[in-house]
């Protein structure tokens, strides 16, 4: 027969606690060593009232779709009162700040006044990674003077010449797509007279019309993306140290910059519009490409283009990715393909979009871009937290 | 009752219980001695910790056993350098070992629990897709409550085994009546929930043999856990506004996901401890059977039936997760415990000091697909104090333990690489660390 002795553990208990006296009540606690232990069972009792914290997700993304604006009431991060802006480029300091608070850039694009739009100025302005729907108001930095350049310039990129910005290299375009390029530095900007590449060159031999052009500088190479003709995804690459020396030779430099210029990378029908919905149909028109260079938590480099892509009447910013893995001397541009996302970088019926531009800034992951409603200014949005 | 019909009925629960176990003591240790000794505790334990470790160890002691702690661990991991908000995993512990005989055999029962401050079960349930730390999130959030019989068998031969306790829900909600076309607050729906907690019981044993009063063996096994939550929704009614004949009669949707929110592999332990005049030495071996780990995600299946107009509607199944691919796992732990003291101060004091270290490798595989299951290795260091107080007078007749412990577990940084450049959550590191604290008293009468 089980024999549980619980006489044993009565008598335990009592001895601890005290026995309980004829009248039904207990005697005082024997001894500091139950009032320990009753502290000890209150404390952690009283630590059983629960904390109903909900836990977010701070897992970094890649910050290749799903941006949604920064404060939907106030999207726009950039806008000036009788002028429409485009074309964002964002440039994010060398050394960057160690948090969000402290976080400063500079957004650079074009404008041009709301009744002349072929008179494209480039303009720059600065803003504030934590709050960038500033709605600021930028300035006009350079307008066209040279020939080759025609009535307006636009696709600004912005190459770091010194580490804490006080030198950059200017890439932009001239009205028919030739590549010009200038150095800014505080005491003003020093444009070069002749085209760096032309749009003869970008063009491979093709007769397409030469999109907007993003330059990255990966190295000791600067790749220039573009689209060709609306229809395909190239590059066209050079040596730092050459782009460099050519900016720097001043105005009367007049020799066209040597570059190769890659096959196709990406196809305007591999696009879908919009991108991973069952009722997506093939892209008829590619553009307003915006690249970037970023290296991964694991330390191998990926490439984004961030575009635009239309069919139809829809108009979507979609992007595209590659590792720069498997290059060789032979190959030109820093990917042999990109594959399209199959997830937009924003939906939002605000407008009509226009040319993207992603930025990481402090952590945070940026998506500035054109909008189009009554008229165009710069929007922002980021990643969800 | 008799005796023999007593253990066929702890036979048939062993064998009858449903499959379980994951809980925070797997992941942090249970009590400060143990935790202190790197969990290598399987041919050590004679406490009420042995629900847990080897309940064949209950069997040890001839004294009842009141054991009551508290411990904390805390993560503090980052995912690719960012610092990732995780809960503490800490609680109550508290147990009671009870002595007797049974035909002559000594036995102990015993029941051990680990009551969390903040949630007796975490249930959290991702799409399969959406990164997360796999161990760190619900495993380390829910209760832990067993209760264990062992014998003496024969000669320093012990044999123990046990069922620990955890629920699931099963729930539907219920809506009955007409739901009105043109004006759908014009419904009339009648609502009724039935909700289940359901309970689980899964088992352990575990088997202790003294082979010398100095040199002692272990082997334990602990079943798998696996809890599914099955939650959905039935509405069955008419279609049509009201006054008119229903557009469709007897309408049917019906909704049911089923989850699988924790997962513990089964696991076998081999363990040692042998004493070298004032210093124990216990080694365990673990060996996990992590590769049965099932997508931890929802399963969704759906039905309507709204006749005449059921070609209009289709329903895309639920599609098919791929096996996450964990690797079983063997881990070693080793612990050392140095007599410091004994008979200090007229024999009234005795001080115990404790270091162990424990590896536990990660069953999480590379994750260069959809999946982003976020994982390392742990180096688990841990240093402990045991003080023993004897002749505390009427109250205490027998020494009374008072044990506290600090661990660190240290995750190298683990780089995860994706195939394909497009992943939205792209390549990711993890790494970091887990503090822990704790102390226990342990009263023997």
């Amino acid at each position: 027969m089980a024999v549980l002795n619980m006489r044993r553990f009565s008598t335990a208990f009592q001895r601890v606690f005290g026995k309980p006296t004829h009248h039904g009540k207990p005697q005082p606690l024997a001894g500091p060593l139950a009032w320990g232990a009753l502290l000890v069972a209150g404390l952690a009792a009283c630590g059983t009232q629960g904390d109903a914290t909900v836990l977010p997700d701070r897992w970094p993304r890649s910050g290749l779709s799903g941006y949604r604006f920064v404060d939907a009431d106030v999207p726009y991060a950039l806008g000036r009162f009788g002028w429409d802006l485009d074309e964002p480029t964002v440039v994010v300091p060398v050394m960057p700040s160690a948090t969000l608070a402290d976080a400063r850039m500079q957004v650079w694009g074009q404008m041009s006044p709301r009744l002349s739009p072929e008179k494209t100025v480039l303009f720059r302005a600065g803003l504030s990674a934590q709050k960038p729907n500033a709605e600021a108001e930028p300035d006009e930095v350079l307008t066209p003077t040279q020939p080759w350049e025609g009535a307006g310039l636009h696709s600004p990129s912005v190459l770091a010449l010194r580490d804490d910005g006080s030198r950059q290299l200017l890439v932009y375009q001239g009205q028919q797509g030739d590549v010009g390029a200038a150095v800014v530095t505080a005491d003003g900007i020093d444009k070069r007279d002749a085209p760096l590449i032309s749009a003869t060159t970008l063009r491979a031999g093709t007769a397409g019309n030469i999109g907007r052009v993003s330059a990255v500088r990966d190295e000791d190479r600067v790749y220039l993306f573009y689209t060709l003709g609306e229809r395909e995804l190239r590059v066209a690459e050079t040596e730092y140290a050459t782009l460099v020396r050519a900016a720097d030779l001043g105005r009367k430099e007049t020799g066209e910059l040597d570059v190769r210029i890659s096959p196709p990378l990406l196809y305007v029908s591999a696009v879908g519009v919009p991108p991973g919905e069952s009722k997506a149909v093939p892209a008829e028109r590619i553009g307003h490409v915006a690249a970037r260079r970023l290296l991964t938590p694991v330390g191998r480099v990926r490439w984004d283009v961030a575009l635009r892509a239309q069919a139809g009447r829809d108009t979507v910013l979609v992007a595209a990715s590659a590792y720069a893995e498997g290059r060789t001397k032979a190959s030109i541009g820093p990917a042999s393909a990109f594959l399209p996302v199959e997830a937009a970088l924003i939906k939002t019926s605000e407008g009509t979009v226009g040319a993207p531009s992603l930025a990481t800034v402090a952590g945070r992951s940026l998506l500035f871009f054109g909008l189009r409603s009554v008229g165009s200014q710069v929007a922002v949005a980021t990643l969800p937290q | 009752m008799s005796a023999w019909a007593w253990l066929l009925t702890l036979c048939g629960a062993l064998l009858g219980a449903t499959s379980a176990r994951a809980n925070p003591v797997d992941a942090f240790g249970l009590g400060a001695r143990a935790t202190a000794l790197g969990s290598a505790y399987s041919a050590v334990a004679d406490d009420t910790a042995a629900a847990y470790y080897n309940p064949a160890g209950l069997a040890r002691s001839t004294d009842l056993r009141v054991d009551l702690g508290y411990q904390l661990a805390r993560p503090v991991l980052n995912v690719s350098g960012q610092p990732q908000d995780l809960m503490d995993s800490r609680g109550l512990i508290f147990g009671v070992l009870l002595p007797g005989r049974l035909l002559g055999l000594r036995f102990a029962f015993g029941v051990t629990l680990f009551l969390p401050d903040q949630q007796a079960t975490r249930i959290r349930v991702l799409s399969f897709d959406r990164p997360r730390l796999q161990l760190f999130e619900n495993r380390p959030q829910r209760m832990f409550f067993a209760a264990n019989l062992a014998i003496h068998i024969y000669r320093g031969l012990y044999l123990g085994g046990g069922l620990t306790f955890m629920s699931r829900s099963k729930g539907v909600v219920y809506l009955r009546g007409r739901v009105a076309l043109s004006d759908p607050e014009q419904s009339a729906l009648e609502s009724s929930v039935d909700v289940n907690l359901l309970a689980i019981r899964y088992p352990q044993v575990g088997l202790l043999f003294e082979a010398t009063k100095d040199l002692s063996f272990s082997l334990v096994y602990r079943h798998k856990f696996l809890l599914e939550l099955e939650q959905g929704f039935n509405i069955r009614g008419d279609i049509g506004d009201e006054g008119q004949e229903p557009l469709v009669k007897g309408a049917r949707f019906e909704q049911v996901a089923y989850s699988v929110d924790l997962f513990q592999p089964w696991q076998i332990v081999a363990g040692a401890a042998a004493r070298f005049s004032s210093v124990l030495v216990s080694f365990d071996l673990t060996y996990s059977r992590w590769s049965e780990q099932p997508p931890p995600a929802a399963r969704i299946t759906l039905n309507v039936d709204i006749g005449r107009f059921n070609d209009l509607v289709k329903l895309v199944p639920s599609r098919p997760y791929p096996d996450p691919g964990f690797f079983d796992t063997l881990m070693p732990a080793v612990g050392v415990e140095w007599r410091a003291l004994s008979n200090a101060l007229s024999g009234r004091l005795a001080l115990d000091l404790r270091g162990g270290y424990r590896f536990e490798p990660s069953p999480v595989p590379e994750q260069d697909g959809e999946s982003s299951f976020g994982d390392s290795d742990r180096h688990i260091v841990s240093l402990g104090l045991g003080v023993e107080l004897s002749r505390l007078g009427q109250v205490l007749k027998k020494p009374l333990a008072i044990d506290v412990f600090g661990a660190f577990t240290h995750l190298p940084l683990r780089r995860f690489k994706k195939l394909d450049p497009r992943s939205l959550v792209g390549d990711f590191t993890v790494g970091g660390q887990v503090w822990q604290v704790g102390g226990q008293m342990r009263w023997r009468f």
